[in-house]
């Protein structure tokens, strides 16, 4: 009994917190921790969200307005890319690496499969400017939208400034992509006491902890660190990840560890495409590993064939259609009208 | 009611300029780039670089932030928001403006050559930090501190061409530097800025592209205080 007063104390605690109106652009359930991103520089505002929403949306932000952000984030993708190993820009051109899903960003500090960037706000820098993949300048982008009918006046209602720069540009981007909160999947609902595994799923549940928790940690199931998951060099790539980035031996190999959530709308998986079936991923981590003492991968993994259907019936449990199919992260039909 | 605001802040704006306009000073620090006592001034509006005797410098863009004021060792002075960018090719940029109690006495101005670790992770920032302006990077997190490109014949690079892009914020490469200098004159300090020592301390026929924190950028951001001295 005093178990449950304490969980509701926690659950009206929680929702106070989500409701009062400030909170409302970022909804999280109480299990989760505080979200990493720092609102203060870039508080929540319905008019930057929907800006950021229009702009994620708008291939204005490719060289030749044919690519934009949605080109290799798909909503129904949970904001990845299905069937693409590698990511496609501009002139049809492709990079040489899978585009991550993207979901639970304000809980995140590092962005990249290398890692690369530090904060949410500067990762849109990279795609504007890669010339695999929208070609731009986030100058250039800028002086477009100066000059087009519609951004002066958004940007002046999201930011009281109609004369647009980088800075703005930028936080709407961001706005909109913190409020991709993917908390209403199965595991979701049990956590909250609104459903129950099935006896496959609890197995299943129990072997992801003691064989995936350390690194695809719970609630958001990642820790979001790099490490090196034991694949071996693709050698038409030749991606050593973080090592190529800060030039350290230690960190050569090393990937940021992606989240298990939304496994079945986002595969093909890795930082290069390279399993297109979670079979494979668990083939990997069973027996695909040569040498773990070079990995951050502490033991072969031991699964029988049952063992590993119920781990894959748990890993199901971790999609979140009701993110997927969320209507207000989608195209905006009626962009200007809001 | 819609007037009181504006009115109001108009009214402290004026106490505040007619409290502080009666007790302080105007100290202006002006960068002055050259190559050899050549002032380094660029023309945007041309393709051209300036040409010098050995090569020609198309770029010379660099931050000076934390600017701050010392007698002897104390500090008795911290510009806030002090980020500035300072381009050869703006004339405005090179010169920088604040006040001081009129009072204060100091013997040392101090500043950084670059942004601070805490700045580069801040999030989108605007003015002289916008990313628009070119000083940062984009496939990985970071300011350049300081941007000088040109292009030289000894350069084996496409076109013979240099650039050097240094910056990085993270151990070991963090590349931000700090310049501490005795100062001739309190109100007026002219900070020479001499590129033609930077540029001697390499050779542009093997060092003449740097474009990420590594090791060799670390190397020529130790040697950035060495050209900047208060000009004679």
């Amino acid at each position: 009994m005093k178990k449950y007063t304490y969980i509701l104390i926690l659950a009206g605690i929680g929702s106070m917190a989500f409701f009062d109106g400030k909170w409302d652009l970022l909804v999280y359930p109480s299990y989760f921790p505080q979200p990493t991103y720092n609102f203060e520089n870039n508080p929540l505002k319905a008019e930057k969200v929907n800006l950021g929403r229009v702009l994620f949306y708008d291939p204005i932000l490719s060289r030749d307005h044919s690519t934009s952000c949605a080109s290799c984030h798909s909503p129904y993708n949970a904001f990845a890319h299905t069937d693409h190993d590698l990511s496609h820009g501009i002139d049809d051109q492709i990079g040489t690496r899978n585009a991550p899903p993207l979901f639970n960003l304000a809980w995140q500090e590092t962005f990249m499969w290398d890692g690369a960037i530090h904060h949410l706000d500067m990762q849109a820098l990279a795609p504007i400017s890669h010339p695999k993949e929208m070609g731009s300048s986030i100058r250039e982008v800028v002086e477009k939208l100066q000059a087009s009918d519609i951004y002066p006046t958004r940007f002046a209602k999201a930011f009281g400034d109609s004369s647009i720069t980088g800075q703005h540009l930028l936080q709407a981007l961001s706005q909109f992509q913190l409020t991709l909160v993917s908390a209403k999947a199965k595991y979701d609902e049990v956590k909250a006491g609104r459903a129950a595994f099935t006896t496959q799923e609890e197995n299943g549940y129990a072997l992801y902890q003691r064989n995936c928790s350390s690194c695809h940690t719970e609630p958001l199931f990642s820790s979001y660190e790099m490490a090196n998951n034991g694949l071996p060099l693709d050698t038409t790539l030749n991606d050593f990840g973080k090592g190529a980035i800060t030039k350290q031996a230690q960190d050569s190999l090393k990937f940021k560890i992606p989240s298990l959530r939304n496994l079945s709308f986002t595969y093909p998986y890795m930082h290069d495409g390279r399993f297109r079936k979670l079979r494979h991923v668990i083939q990997h981590y069973t027996g695909g590993i040569q040498d773990l003492a070079q990995t951050d991968i502490k033991y072969k993994i031991q699964l029988s064939s049952n063992e590993k259907a119920d781990l894959i019936a748990f890993l199901l449990t971790l999609n979140d259609k009701t993110f997927v199919f969320d209507p207000k992260h989608q195209f905006p039909r009626a962009p200007f009208n809001d | 009611m819609r007037m009181i605001k504006p009115m109001l802040s108009l009214f402290l704006l004026f106490l505040c300029t007619y409290a502080t306009s009666q007790s302080t000073s105007v100290v202006q620090v002006s960068f002055v780039p050259t190559y050899k006592e050549t002032l380094i001034l660029l023309d945007e509006s041309t393709d051209e670089g300036l040409l010098l005797e050995d090569l020609s410098i198309e770029t010379l863009r660099f931050y000076i932030s934390g600017i701050a004021l010392y007698q002897g060792e104390e500090s008795v002075f911290t510009l806030v928001n002090s980020f500035h960018l300072i381009d050869a090719a703006s004339p405005s940029s090179l010169v920088i403006q604040f006040e001081v109690p009129e009072s204060l006495a100091y013997t040392h101005i101090q500043f950084k050559i670059g942004i601070d670790s805490l700045t580069n992770v801040s999030g989108a920032l605007g003015g002289d930090l916008d990313p628009t302006k070119g000083m940062y990077w984009t496939w990985q997190s970071g300011y350049i501190n300081f941007k000088l490109e040109g292009v030289a014949e000894r350069s084996p690079a496409r076109h013979h061409r240099f650039q050097f892009h240094i910056g990085g914020y993270q151990a070991p490469f963090e590349s931000v530097q700090t310049v501490k200098l005795g100062l001739k004159n309190k109100e007026a300090i002219d900070i020479q800025v001499a590129i033609d020592k930077w540029l001697a301390s390499i050779d542009l026929g093997e060092t003449y592209q740097i474009m990420s924190p590594n090791a060799t950028a670390m190397k020529m951001a130790q040697r950035l205080p060495l050209i900047y001295s208060i000009k004679k």
